[in-house]
């Protein structure tokens, strides 16, 4: 019994982490592109960038947190706006940013309800 | 000597040497290409100096059995169950006793008898040494239904999608890619490797396994992510921090109430990224290893 409850403690109180996916990125580029998200309308070279193959994959972007991280982080921000960038390989090396080359878009909560949380690469970013 | 033979029917038997002292009149199973018992050979079909049957009508069953055959015309066995069931059917239509005999009571007459309805079924009474197929399928059935309504409950507990996806079987957003390449069934607990050090596994019964999502506990000096998900960025570069937390707290004494617990409450919580628990364990991870979690402050 002293063992079982050991097991059951061990089992169910760890730090437990969720994350919130409802975040969609679609490439519609037939290649792979990266990306960085953040809260700062600038970065510098030294972000790291994450892949995103061509659709049909669904790319569902997480946060760590429950239901409505997105909405909490994007809120969190100076302007209530968090900001894609998009980078074309031939601008990085893997996954360093090495040119500050990229497309921009800023996106709201609102905007993205607005757009059901998916957001297109390169139609949105026009 | 000459008075240990003795005479039945067909042939005469020596009850000293244990030997029949003439020859069957009839090959009893000559077409059986079943392998004797233990120790003997095809052949011994041809042996017809054997009682009842040298060899087994089917594999499971033993040859050379009184227990099992008679032969009581000395020419062909019969089995004991086909003489039985016909001398009490017999009995039985000619009103006479045998079926009282065995049945301890006077049945005569009485086909309503649940006693009689009960044994009706000749096909289901066993005889001793005779293997049971029945019961073999029925205990191989109830085992299958146990460990199929066994993870049914297992699932239904978690809260997991029941769906397989596969060829067969597509997502309904028509893209199997979308989940992790998820198109089979994941293991409950493999171990994946380490990850500078620490060991990492992964678990089906992880939210995220199946719907669209990851997860990620650490339960102690070891980390359990969704299946899959133990490449994801934003698991790895975080939960390992949890590790350090740990160790630096000397074990689960200070762990569970300062990290475990309130990180299991705020799991939920779309604040649950900014709580201290969680951001120091971003920044230990970030100051050990240089691995900074992806989408941070």
């Amino acid at each position: 019994m002293k063992n079982l409850l050991y097991i059951i403690v061990v089992a169910f109180l760890g730090a437990c982490d969720k994350a919130d996916v409802q975040l969609i990125i679609l490439n519609k580029t037939n290649q792979e592109v990266f990306y960085i998200i953040s809260r700062d309308s600038s970065i510098n070279t030294e972000t790291e960038a994450f892949k995103l193959n061509p659709s049909p994959d669904t790319n569902r972007i997480g946060i760590l947190g429950g239901d409505g991280a997105w909405e909490y982080y994007i809120n969190k921000s100076k302007d209530s706006t968090a900001y894609i960038y998009i980078f074309n390989n031939k601008y990085i090396d893997k996954t360093t940013l090495e040119k500050n080359r990229f497309d921009r878009i800023g996106v709201t909560v609102n905007m993205l309800d607005e757009k059901n949380w998916i957001i297109m690469y390169p139609e949105d970013f026009k | 000597m000459l008075n240990r033979i003795n005479h039945i029917k067909e042939k005469y038997y020596n009850s000293v040497i244990a030997r029949f002292l003439g020859s069957d009149s009839v090959l009893q199973n000559p077409y059986s290409t079943q392998p004797a018992c233990r120790n003997a050979s095809t052949g011994r079909n041809y042996n017809r100096y054997s009682y009842v049957l040298p060899v087994p009508l089917i594999k499971a069953q033993s040859g050379n059995n009184p227990l099992k055959y008679n032969d009581p015309s000395e020419y062909q066995f019969e089995r004991l169950k086909d003489r039985f069931e016909t001398e009490v059917f017999d009995e039985r239509e000619n009103n006479g006793s045998l079926w009282a005999k065995y049945q301890g009571k006077d049945l005569r007459g009485d086909r309503s008898n649940s006693h009689w309805a009960d044994y009706s079924d000749w096909s289901q009474v066993k005889y001793p040494g005779e293997y049971d197929y029945e019961q073999e399928q029925a205990i191989n059935l109830a085992l299958s239904n146990i460990a199929f309504l066994a993870e049914m409950a297992f699932y239904t507990m978690n809260q997991q999608e029941l769906h397989y996806y596969g060829p067969y079987n597509p997502r309904p957003d028509g893209n199997p890619a979308a989940n992790n390449g998820g198109n089979k069934k994941k293991p409950l607990l493999e171990f994946v490797g380490f990850h500078r050090g620490i060991p990492e596994f992964e678990s089906r019964l992880m939210p995220g396994s199946y719907s669209p999502g990851y997860s990620g506990v650490t339960p102690g000096p070891f980390i359990i992510y969704s299946s899959g998900d133990s490449d994801n960025p934003n698991l790895n570069r975080h939960e390992p921090g949890h590790v350090v937390q740990f160790l630096l707290l000397g074990g689960y004494s200070l762990y569970i109430p300062l990290v475990a617990i309130p990180s299991l409450i705020t799991a939920g919580k779309p604040y649950h990224n900014d709580m201290p628990w969680e951001t120091s364990a971003n920044w230990l991870w970030e100051t050990l290893t240089g691995e900074k979690v992806p989408i941070n402050k």
